[in-house]
């Protein structure tokens, strides 16, 4: 009697120590394609990768190019042409430097996204010896 | 006050070579040779502002009926601009030259003159539109020791100028002038007409020219 109750005792102690482990089996088998799922995702989609991406996507579609037209008082040789080229190709700001003595236009053309104040433009031609009748501007986004 | 501006205008030189404008832009350099039968000049001037140009000059003349004798004279200066009218298709301007120097008479045993420190003085003034061009320019050189048997005057000069471009070019293109010289000095004590042609391109000046007496001239500007 005492036997056969041994046995039973024995017998659902090792069920239950199966069950653990299968229990224990399933878990694993669950969560860890779960943390798999969620480490992929958090590998593709950190914080800084989604800043640079959209940094990018935004400054590639907001190029903007400026373009200012001053019409200059007094440029009349190749000397006063050249001297305002000199002067302006210098600017960091500036991309392109255009003058025609035709017209008496100075044509900047500036930077991605960078401009430069009428002041500056003023006072640059100012103390080149020459005076400014207008500027203009015109923007082209890219 | 009169004492300072006399002060002032004793300080300025005139470049003599510098038929074109005399002063550049800004942290500009200018450099001018001129080149003659008679003499030979170089002279390079920085300008800090636009108004205003720092330089040295020298220049070697051959023995004149006044000279009797090889001189040499070097010396620095100072441009200014005294005033620039801008207009739509013109430019004027008015410029006041100077600065001490040393002359070097080579043949001191024959020369009117002795070796010592001299000064200049020039005015210039200018009008050019880019079909006409005129131009006024009066130079004085003289020694600052004086003898009361000679006079202290080296030479001075009297130039002016009407150009006229026969055709209208743009800045990558030659621009090309014809200009009519009238020079006046105690040199040689008449008037001497130069028919010059002057050629600009880019930062390039040349001026080539001959008078009736077979005299040649060269002249070349450029700005850096």
């Amino acid at each position: 009697m005492n036997s056969k109750k041994t046995s039973i005792t024995l017998k659902s102690k090792t069920n239950l120590n199966l069950n653990l482990i299968f229990s224990i089996l399933a878990m694993f088998a669950v969560i860890k394609p779960v943390l798999a799922v969620e480490k992929l995702n958090k590998d593709k989609l950190t914080p800084e990768v989604k800043k640079t991406e959209v940094a990018d996507a935004v400054k590639s579609e907001s190029q903007n190019i400026i373009t200012k037209e001053a019409t200059v008082k007094g440029m009349v040789c190749a000397f006063c042409v050249d001297t305002l080229k000199k002067v302006f190709s210098k600017q960091k700001e500036v991309e392109t430097v255009q003058l025609d003595l035709d017209t008496k236009k100075l044509t900047l053309t500036f930077k991605a996204n960078q401009n430069m104040d009428d002041s500056k433009i003023k006072k640059l031609i100012k103390s080149s010896g020459y005076d400014v009748m207008t500027i203009t501007e015109s923007r082209i986004n890219l | 006050m009169r004492l300072l501006i006399l002060t002032f205008i004793a300080v300025l030189s005139f470049q003599e070579s510098s038929y074109a404008h005399p002063v550049s832009y800004e942290g500009g350099y200018s450099l001018m040779t001129q080149m003659s039968s008679q003499k030979s000049e170089t002279m390079i001037v920085y300008s800090p502002k636009w108004y205003y140009g720092l330089g040295a000059v020298y220049e070697q003349m051959k023995p004149t009926p006044n000279l009797q004798s090889d001189v040499m004279l070097t010396s620095s200066q100072l441009s200014w601009l005294v005033n620039r009218w801008n207009l739509d298709d013109a430019q004027g301007n008015i410029y006041l030259f100077g600065g001490p120097g040393y002359a070097h008479f080579t043949d001191e045993a024959v020369s009117n003159f002795k070796s010592g420190g001299f000064y200049r003085l020039g005015l210039q003034a200018d009008f050019e539109t880019r079909k006409v061009y005129t131009m006024f320019r009066f130079i004085e050189n003289r020694l600052f020791q004086s003898n009361p048997n000679q006079s202290n005057l080296i030479f001075n000069q009297l130039d002016f100028r009407l150009g006229y471009a026969p055709y209208i070019a743009n800045y990558n293109q030659l621009n090309s002038w014809i200009i009519l010289n009238l020079r006046t000095n105690t040199e040689f004590n008449k008037i001497t007409v130069i028919p010059t042609l002057r050629f600009y391109f880019n930062n390039f000046l040349w001026e080539l020219a001959q008078d009736f007496d077979g005299n040649s001239y060269l002249n070349f500007m450029t700005r850096f």
